[in-house]
């Protein structure tokens, strides 16, 4: 660990928490500071500029390891201090809050209101705001209601010179200047530091069902999910796990939910379409669904592959990439699906002393998808994976850099976890 | 700044005799957008076929240093694509080609130039359409829709512009091809296609766009609620939102737009001795719509309503809406020319806001229509006015500028979906301030470093501090 700059730290910042954080790949241990305020942020930003550190952004620490582990930070800038919620307008169904606060809290800060706050991602009370939208982070509920960057109203954060700057606002339609909430949403720390979010905010489902199908095979999982799809329901979400890396059986979810007279007609619906599968009402329904929730994790300390392809070649790359890893059989391939969105992420378990093995069961991987105009992306991975990123083109490439050299000229954010960087 | 004789030669060498405007009277018909109280000659006007005579032209237009400024169908409010002297003026009138269209994965690649309405004809045999439906749609292009991230009545339930952008080819500044076209969930990288949907053309011209198509809903019905009062039927949408119900569309045309609308080609059958009605459309399963429009009629009646009506079948449904798109057009019967402001407020304070722009319009002895996307909460306080009354044409404008300050300090926004443009630039610092605009301005940069594309538009040209600091010694010693 870096001592020199945990002293500095100290000594500017007497009053803010400060502690360690050990990296979930190489074991090091890091500075973190978790400040309580804009201006607290701005001044450690500022600090890091001058001092030329690298600074990672972080919320509670559950997404570090996206992308891939930082190549190089100096210290991490946590906002797990900086929490709260600045306005919740239930007549006008939208959301700010400061971005360290937990997904769980504000969800139930928002159904107090009769609101529902999107993503709903996997354990939300270890997931901020601020983690969620740096990440682009989808839910289990991206089926119904989309990507995240598409909820997000406004943002302020900090840039890499200390600065604040807000984008976009509190409305649900606004083209008040540029979308740079967009461009933040999903770059992973690399451009600024987000400190307060505005949320678009939709109603909370009266009613929920939730049903689990078993499928026996891969073709029975997409036979399961096509009637669904096809029929006039509108899941929440809809995701399939098999349930056993060596065999060939899936666990199929469907979780329904709206307001009750619509969920009761969506029953009957799914009983007419999974004849003899039991459905879960109120309550009970909301458990399970959280529960299975909570399994979509991903490799404690592997590598979790997200892959999307166009729907009509969702059968063919869950084929191409089920022959590919019969060869890979060491590292248990955990699998979910999403048919509704043509996605399916495998989380590989890491096995020590085999990084060759890895990086070309990856890249075997990576290339085979391709020529089905699929992408995949890394969730989680070791430092030793190259990110090559094939669908960036050259010109992407360089306006990406672009922005990075004018918004942040000090590199201040350039951990190397993103794509490009310097 | 003149082009030279030689790159005239040469863009006449790409684009052919019909892709090139140099004629004064041929020029005359780019000099303004739907603005018409702003206006520019523009130096040449370029209209290529493809990206790539776009790319190619573009690289001598950079050679040149000329500034230029994209446009599709100039149906614009704001004024972005108002022309800059001296400069080019690159169309994408004739880039109307389907490319792709892929009904199995939904989505279609089309030319920039494309209108809007004619990509939903074009899929809706396949059970397909395209959910942005600005009230210009039978004019403006999918082009000029990502350059504005346009809106729509339906974009209550289905988002603007930006959510239905799928992908993108643009040419940049330099002549350079920048293709993001593949669909894809997820960007790798930054997500470059929604930072440039809504840039006002300052980042490149957009020259292919790959959007999402919607599949038709099982169920569909559009109510239309009949008002003795506007108060009304701005309560009546301010409950509607606070009941969490989840309509396509909420819609709120007032007395003056139901007479033009009556009396215009639009005539959709508003009953004229309404002071407002309220538009709103359900769509979903049969169980969804009608439980929604149930909801939607006892919160009406709660309002006052004195009339319900449910369309009768899909004829009298499209005339309904026929009636809502063509407000703007057969508000022309009032006085020549109307200016539309474009403003969005938090949907607690519709009624309010509204009016305050009727007092703020009659203050000033002007004529006001309200025709407005109530669900979003973006208003349109339309004036009707005569350019050629420059007395009358201050009074617009400054009416315009305070109905925007107060809808900024009621937590509102400059623009729901006409962007900021020319019209709205300087009052960019009431919204954000001079960091918020430093930050804007970096990215900017980053696409365009020399600043060549649609100049002095969207950002204003000095900084907040200074206009403000320059504003307060104008009021002290006004000149």
């Amino acid at each position: 660990m870096n001592e020199r700059v945990l002293l500095e730290l100290e000594r500017s910042f007497p009053g803010a928490s400060l502690g360690k954080a050990r990296s979930r790949f190489d074991g090091e241990e890091t500075p973190l500071l978790a400040p309580s305020s804009a201006e607290e942020f701005g001044e450690a930003l500022a600090l890091a500029r001058k001092e030329h550190w690298v600074v990672v952004p972080t919320g509670l620490g559950s997404k570090l390891a996206w992308t891939r582990a930082p190549a190089r930070a100096d210290f991490l800038l946590s906002t797990r201090r900086y929490t709260g919620v600045v306005a919740y307008e239930p007549g006008d169904g939208t959301l700010t809050a400061r971005s360290g606060s937990t997904m769980a809290e504000l969800r139930a800060r928002v159904a107090s209101g009769g609101h529902f706050l999107t993503p709903d991602v996997p354990r939300p009370e270890g997931s901020t705001l601020g983690g969620v939208i740096g990440a682009a982070q989808s839910g289990s509920d991206r089926l119904r209601f989309g990507s995240v960057r598409e909820h997000v109203l406004g943002l302020q954060v900090a840039l890499g010179d200390g600065t604040l700057a807000r984008s976009g606002g509190r409305l649900v339609k606004n083209v008040t200047g540029y979308d740079l909430q967009r461009l933040f949403t999903g770059s992973q720390g690399s451009l600024c530091l987000i400190l307060e979010a505005s949320m678009r905010l939709f109603p909370l489902p009266e009613e929920e069902c939730f049903a689990t199908a078993t499928a026996a095979n891969r073709a029975e999982m997409l036979r399961l999910s096509t009637v669904v799809l096809d029929a006039p329901l509108k899941p929440i979400s809809l995701c399939a796990t098999r349930l056993d890396s060596a065999k060939d059986v899936w666990s199929v979810n469907l979780r329904l939910g709206g307001r009750r007279e619509v969920v009761d007609d969506e029953r009957a619906t799914l009983a007419r379409i999974w004849p003899g599968v039991s459905v879960l009402s109120g309550d009970e329904a909301r458990r399970a669904a959280q529960l299975a929730r909570d399994e979509d994790g991903g490799a404690a300390d592997g590598v979790t592959l997200q892959v999307d392809v166009r729907p009509s070649v969702f059968a063919a790359a869950l084929e191409l990439v089920d022959r590919i890893l019969v060869s890979a059989e060491n590292y248990r391939p955990r699998w979910r699906c999403e048919p509704g969105l043509a996605r399916f992420d495998i989380a590989l378990q890491r096995v020590r002393n085999e990084p060759l093995l890895l990086l070309r069961t990856l890249s075997s991987l990576r290339a085979d998808l391709a020529s089905l105009a699929g992408r995949a992306r890394l969730l989680n991975a070791p430092r030793e994976v190259p990110i090559d990123a094939p669908g960036i083109t050259l010109p992407a490439r360089a306006l990406m850099r672009s922005i990075q050299d004018r918004l942040d000229p000090d590199g201040v954010f350039d951990s190397g976890r993103f794509v490009e960087s310097r | 700044m003149t082009l030279s004789g030689a790159a005239r030669k040469e863009l006449s060498k790409i684009l052919g005799p019909r892709g090139v405007v140099d004629s004064p009277a041929g020029r005359v018909a780019y000099e303004s957008d739907g603005l018409a109280l702003i206006h520019e000659q523009p130096e040449i006007v370029l209209l290529p076929r493809t990206t790539d005579e776009c790319a190619r032209a573009m690289r001598v237009l950079a050679a040149e240093g000329l500034p230029l400024v994209g446009r599709g169908a100039g149906t614009g409010l704001s004024g972005g694509a108002t022309p800059v002297s001296g400069g080019a003026v690159v169309g994408t009138a004739r880039m109307r080609d389907i490319l792709e269209l892929d009904v199995t994965d939904r989505f279609a690649r089309v030319q920039a130039g494309v209108v809007n309405v004619d990509l939903t004809a074009m899929c809706a045999k396949h059970g397909l359409f395209y959910a942005p439906d600005p009230s210009s749609q039978q004019a403006c292009t999918i082009g000029g829709n990502v350059g504005e991230n346009s809106g729509g009545p339906h974009c209550f339930k289905y988002g603007a512009t930006v959510r239905h952008v799928l992908g993108l080819v643009i040419v940049m500044a330099d002549g350079e091809v920048l293709d993001l076209s593949t669909p894809q969930l997820e960007p790798e990288g930054y997500d470059l296609v929604g930072l440039f949907v809504g840039s006002e053309g300052t980042f490149g011209v957009a020259t292919e766009v790959t959007v999402r198509l919607s599949k038709k809903p099982a169920a569909i019905e559009t109510l239309l609620a009949i008002f003795p009062s506007l108060d009304g039927a701005c309560d009546a949408t301010s409950d509607l939102i606070a009941a969490r119900l989840e309509p396509s569309a909420i819609e709120i045309l007032d007395k003056l737009t139901i007479e033009a609308v009556e009396a215009s080609v639009f005539r959709a059958g508003y009953p004229k001795s309404a002071e407002a009605v309220l538009l709103v459309e359900a769509e979903g399963s049969e169980v969804e719509v009608a439980t929604t429009v149930r909801d939607v009629r006892s919160i009406a009646r709660a309002h006052g309503a004195i009339e319900l009506r449910s369309a009768r079948g899909d004829l009298e449904r499209k005339k309904l809406w026929a009636g809502r798109k063509g407000a703007f057009g057969a508000m022309g019967r009032i006085a020549p020319d109307l200016y539309v402001a474009d403003v969005c407020v938090p949907r607690t304070r519709l009624k309010e806001l509204v009016l305050a722009a009727t007092r703020i319009a009659a203050e000033k002895r002007l004529k006001l229509s309200n025709v407005f996307h109530a669900g979003d909460g973006n208003l349109h306080p339309n004036i009707s006015y005569d350019r050629r009354d420059p007395d009358e044409v201050e009074r617009v404008l400054a009416a315009g500028r305070e109905i925007m300050a107060l809808c900024v300090a009621a937590g509102g926004s400059l623009t729901g979906e006409h962007g900021v443009g020319l019209e709205k630039r300087e009052e960019m610092c009431l919204a954000f301030n001079d960091e918020d605009l430093r930050a804007m301005n970096l990215v900017r940069e980053a696409w365009d470093p020399r600043k060549r594309l649609n100049p002095g538009k969207l950002l204003p040209i000095r900084g907040c501090r200074e206009a403000r600091s320059f504003a307060q010694a104008e009021s002290v010693h006004p000149r």
